[in-house]
């Protein structure tokens, strides 16, 4: 229960950073907290009550290795355009 | 007792560390928190008995993503806004107690009821997984491999 709660906290938090930040890599950041917090929850769950995860924390993983790899590409291509990484400005950079 | 207070100790500085994310002013700084916050994650797994999970989940978050997000930011010297820490709090007490209500109210399976999961408690029994599931290991491994070598492509283009 408690380690559930945790879980929850840390996906709270995560979620809450996305909504109070502006910089595009903490976003970035929260999310990944965000999926760390979901592999989490779903250890404890299946440690008290059995099955098979592996596959649903593969596809975790495999989720947030891409998103990191996504992040750090985009996140080269604008500092390369010396560009600002407010997510609100990025609607001026479509063209 | 004790695992209650390594439990405390490693819950105590996740969130510390979850925290320290968005306080951070260099953005590396902020990534060498977030792996510290992979690494005591793993541990958590260690209490949980779930020891090959505690060391794939070391292996792909540590070995992997954080390596790619240090050699990423590793070089950039940027100054970062922070974010809005009350904000942060409150929002994230708000999700919280949302969350936690949520979960007050959710029925969680059984072993009963539910015939579809397994009777162990060990998930990474190699007799129950190995026969069925190996197949799918290695076209996730596969995928991920290619998007490795996509995203080092990727690198080099645009640091070209």
């Amino acid at each position: 229960m408690i380690v559930e709660l945790l879980a929850i906290l840390l996906f709270s938090i995560g979620l809450a950073g996305i909504a109070s930040s502006r910089h595009f890599l903490i976003m970035v950041f929260s999310s990944e907290l965000m999926l760390l917090s979901a592999a989490l929850m779903a250890v404890a769950i299946f440690s008290a009550f059995g099955g098979n995860i592996l596959l649903l924390l593969f596809t975790l993983w495999s989720f947030a290795t891409l998103e990191a790899l996504a992040a750090i590409v985009i996140y080269k291509k604008l500092t390369e355009d010396e560009t600002s990484f407010d997510i609100r400005l990025f609607s001026k950079y479509k063209n | 007792m004790l695992s209650i207070i390594i439990f405390a100790f490693i819950a105590f500085f996740e969130v510390f560390s979850a925290g320290l994310i968005y306080k951070f002013k260099s953005i590396m700084h902020a990534a060498i928190a977030l792996s510290f916050l992979f690494m005591l994650n793993s541990l958590m797994f260690v209490l949980l008995n779930q020891n090959l999970l505690a060391v794939l989940q070391f292996f792909i978050m540590i070995g992997g993503v954080s390596a790619y997000i240090f050699i990423g930011v590793g070089s950039d010297k940027t100054i970062i806004k922070n974010s809005n820490i009350l904000y942060l709090f409150v929002f994230s007490l708000l999700i919280f107690l949302a969350f936690f209500y949520l979960q007050s109210k959710m029925a969680f399976p059984t072993q009963q009821s539910n015939s579809i999961i397994n009777t162990s408690l060990n998930m990474t029994q190699a007799s129950n997984y190995a026969a069925i599931n190996l197949p799918f290991y290695y076209v996730i491994a596969f995928i991920l491999f290619n998007i490795m070598l996509a995203s080092v492509i990727l690198l080099k283009k645009v640091l070209k």
